[in-house]
């Protein structure tokens, strides 16, 4: 798992952001599976299946006037797009099956929430002082 | 509800429909047609669109635009571009880098831009839906090639804006085939459905799964925006003029009104060749009183064109090769488009899916105008039971993405994602102490940028100095199902950020603004220059000052300890002292304004020269 937590690359990191993203905006526990509804054994058709089969719920065009509507569809896409693509599949499911780490590679905050100096002082006069 | 129509517009027709009672009724126009050439006129008195502007074009070719489709959304400087002005007899020109239109109307030169020719037209085709249906237009869902950019899109979306129609969607004309096919015959198990539709002007190839519950998911399209039936014209119009030439020594070139009459013949012969294997070719009067009659076969024709022919199939290979699909997996192919009625063609089609049989079942010239008003009733809100389960999963023409280092292209939206969709990056920077990025959004597919078409740019500046590849740009795409792109920056350090619209209007930054921003970028500059600098001399004059104290100090201490002493102590020493502390005194005074005057030269900000400047400031992907 160390090894792979160095190796985590950018497409890794869009699935972390992906997998908060589809929990926070489908409720605490969902993944990717759990919202296409399929079982994660399901092959490529059936998740193709499952996705259109999801959009017509979703999709703005039938969901006029629903304020999220384009959020929620471009992120079944995005999802979809993974299940669909074996290798990106296959970087999901090592996830899917191990969890999702908690704490991502310092790299991955750092991106993320790169701090600026202030910030810094403060944690570091926080540290040192206590 | 609101009444909304589908316009099909054409490269040489249009054709208007409206979905009611559960079908499509193809709205004729006042003269009973369902077809509107998509022609304008202009006259000493008015403008005149459609058959009555077509049959102008013989008479007063210089004035009666057509094919206006293909300038539509495009550079003055494209190669198609300056090959479609030599063919056509009205003046084209260059206006801010784009074509325009100049005709005389009403006595004056006036000119016209492409997407205002089409507004022309577009209301017409709202006014034969109107006074059809006797009640007012509001909306309308106009078709377009499928490989038309998000430029071409925008701009026909502007024509029907200018002509008084909220434009409900602007949508590909092999996807408005595909609902079209999911209405009129469905069938309901999942299928692969690829659409080559081959009109007057292009030819798009779609390939769609329908999906059992109705979902339309288009996985790939591709096509030929200078391949059809007006192709075909001109290269019988080019055999013609040059047989005329060789019989009767006269050169047609230049001579429009001779050339547009031959283009009629010819067409009317290449119609003919659908059905029959040998038509005559048959103009009065051509040139000075010579008459024109040739025969031709449809064998010559087939030879003449074979090279365009085979060129439609160029398109299903690559959409196959994008979809991932082979061509045994295909279960339709649906022909659409009237160049579809030439037997060659559908026989290079069939024989390319290894002797397929072909579904001609769709209405060839109606399909994508049907397409359109069904897709417009349901985006209208129409409740119909047939309508219901349609949906159509579309996808972004074109790649997306921003220039990188070394002037490459770095997509964020690949090309066939299916919209609406969203995608962010991590960017970075490429020098030290980078002050701002410039973000330059493109669409296109090539892998440098400068090749691709720019839509938009802007600029984040007053990033925190830092070593180059250390800040974290975050650059989001945000794409809706109408094609509209939000572009967003934001930089993790600073929290800056900025956000664009790419809108019709893409020559990106003027000038002004460049100035304007450089101006800015300059500005911060000088201030962080001058902040570093003021620093720098309170510093140094600081340190001197306390330099002189600290010689004060001492010098005083001195003089204290003699003062202390007692009284064997000569006036001679005493005035020794003091003019010691006097000295002291003095060249600490020297010293402090000496070193305030030495700060002052120092102070300098980095000369900044506009453009080129902004323009150093890449990103790199992380």
């Amino acid at each position: 798992l160390v090894t792979a937590v160095v190796a985590w690359t950018k497409e890794d990191h869009e699935i972390f952001d992906l997998v908060s993203a589809v929990e926070k905006s489908e409720g605490k526990g969902t993944n990717f599976y759990s919202w296409l509804d399929v079982p994660h054994t399901a092959s490529t058709a059936q998740i193709s299946k499952a996705y259109r089969k999801k959009s017509l719920q979703l999709h703005p065009d039938k969901n006029k006037g629903v304020k999220d509507a384009h959020e929620r569809f471009a992120r079944l896409g995005v999802v979809a797009a993974i299940l669909r693509d074996p290798a990106k599949r296959e970087r999901y499911d090592f996830f899917y099956k191990n969890g999702v780490p908690v704490w991502r590679g310092t790299g991955y905050y750092y991106s993320r929430f790169r701090p600026g100096l202030g910030t810094v002082l403060t944690f570091l006069v926080i540290i040192t002082s206590g | 509800m609101p009444t909304a129509i589908g316009i099909d517009l054409g490269t040489t027709r249009c054709c208007v429909g409206i979905w009611r009672n559960d079908r499509v009724e193809i709205i004729p126009n006042e003269e009973g047609n369902p077809f509107t050439p998509s022609y304008v006129s202009f006259t000493e008195t008015e403008w005149l669109i459609g058959d009555a502007a077509m049959r102008k074009a013989a008479r007063d070719p210089s004035n009666t635009v057509f094919n206006v489709k293909r300038l539509l959304g495009r550079a003055f400087s494209d190669p198609g571009i300056q090959a479609d002005i030599a063919h056509v007899p009205y003046e084209v020109f260059e206006k801010d880098m784009k074509p325009h239109i100049r005709v005389r109307y009403r006595g004056n030169t006036k000119e016209f831009s492409p997407e205002e020719v089409f507004s022309l037209i577009l209301t017409k085709m709202k006014e034969i839906a109107q006074s059809y249906l006797g009640s007012i237009v509001t909306s309308a869902v106009i078709t377009v090639p499928a490989h038309f950019n998000l430029s071409q899109r925008q701009t026909t979306k502007d024509a029907g804006t200018m002509a008084g129609l909220k434009v409900l969607r602007v949508l590909s004309e092999t996807s408005a085939c595909a609902a079209t096919y999911r209405v009129d015959r469905w069938n309901a198990r999942d299928h692969n459905v690829l659409i080559f539709d081959l009109g007057g002007g292009s030819l798009s190839v779609s390939l769609v799964t329908a999906h059992e519950s109705g979902v339309l998911d288009v996985q790939a399209n591709a096509g030929d925006a200078h391949l059809g039936g007006e192709d075909f014209d001109d290269r019988l119009v080019q055999h013609f003029s040059a047989e005329f030439k060789r019989n009767h020594r006269v050169d047609l070139s230049g001579n429009h009104r001779a050339l547009r009459r031959l283009r009629i013949a010819c067409e009317r012969a290449k119609r003919t060749l659908s059905s029959a294997m040998k038509t005559t070719v048959m103009v009065d009067g051509l040139y000075e009183g010579i008459d024109f009659e040739t025969s031709l076969t449809r064998g010559s024709f087939e030879d003449l064109c074979d090279d365009l022919f085979r060129r439609t199939l160029d398109p299903i290979d690559s959409v196959l090769r994008d979809a991932k699909i082979h061509k045994s997996q295909v279960d339709e192919v649906i022909l659409v488009g009237g160049s579809t009625r030439i037997p060659r063609i559908g026989r290079l089609v069939s024989e390319f899916f290894d002797g397929k049989e072909l579904n001609r079942s769709m209405n060839t010239d109606e399909a994508v105008t049907c397409g359109a008003a069904i897709q417009a009733a349901i985006l209208a809100g129409a409740t119909s039971e047939k309508t219901q389960g349609v949906l159509l999963l579309d996808v972004a023409p074109v790649s997306l993405g921003i220039e990188t280092t070394g002037g490459a292209m770095t997509p964020i939206i690949k090309r066939h994602s299916t919209v609406p969709t969203k995608k962010s990056q991590m960017f970075t920077t490429t020098s030290n102490n980078q002050p701002g990025v410039f973000v330059q959004v493109y669409e296109g597919v090539h892998a440098k940028a400068k090749d691709n078409n720019l839509v938009g740019r802007f600029v984040i500046s007053g990033l925190s100095p830092a070593p180059r590849g250390v800040p974290r740009i975050e650059v989001t795409f945000d794409m809706d199902a109408n094609d509209r792109l939000v572009v967003s920056a934001t930089d993790k350090g600073s929290g800056k950020s900025q956000t664009i619209s790419i809108s019709s209007d893409v020559r990106g930054l003027s000038r002004k603004e460049m100035e304007a921003m450089s101006a800015e970028a300059e500005g911060y500059y000088r201030e962080a220059a001058e902040r570093k600098a003021a620093k720098k001399s309170l510093e140094a004059y600081a340190s001197s000052l306390e330099t002189a104290i600290v010689e004060l100090q001492n010098a005083l201490g001195r003089a204290t300890l003699l003062m202390n002493a007692g009284k064997d102590i000569s006036a001679e020493v005493y005035r020794h002292r003091q003019q010691a502390m006097e000295e002291a005194a003095e060249t600490a005074m020297r010293k402090l304004s000496g070193s305030a005057t030495s700060q002052q030269g120092e102070r300098s900000g980095r000369r900044v020269s506009d453009e080129k400047y902004i323009r150093s400031w890449q990103l790199s992907p992380v």
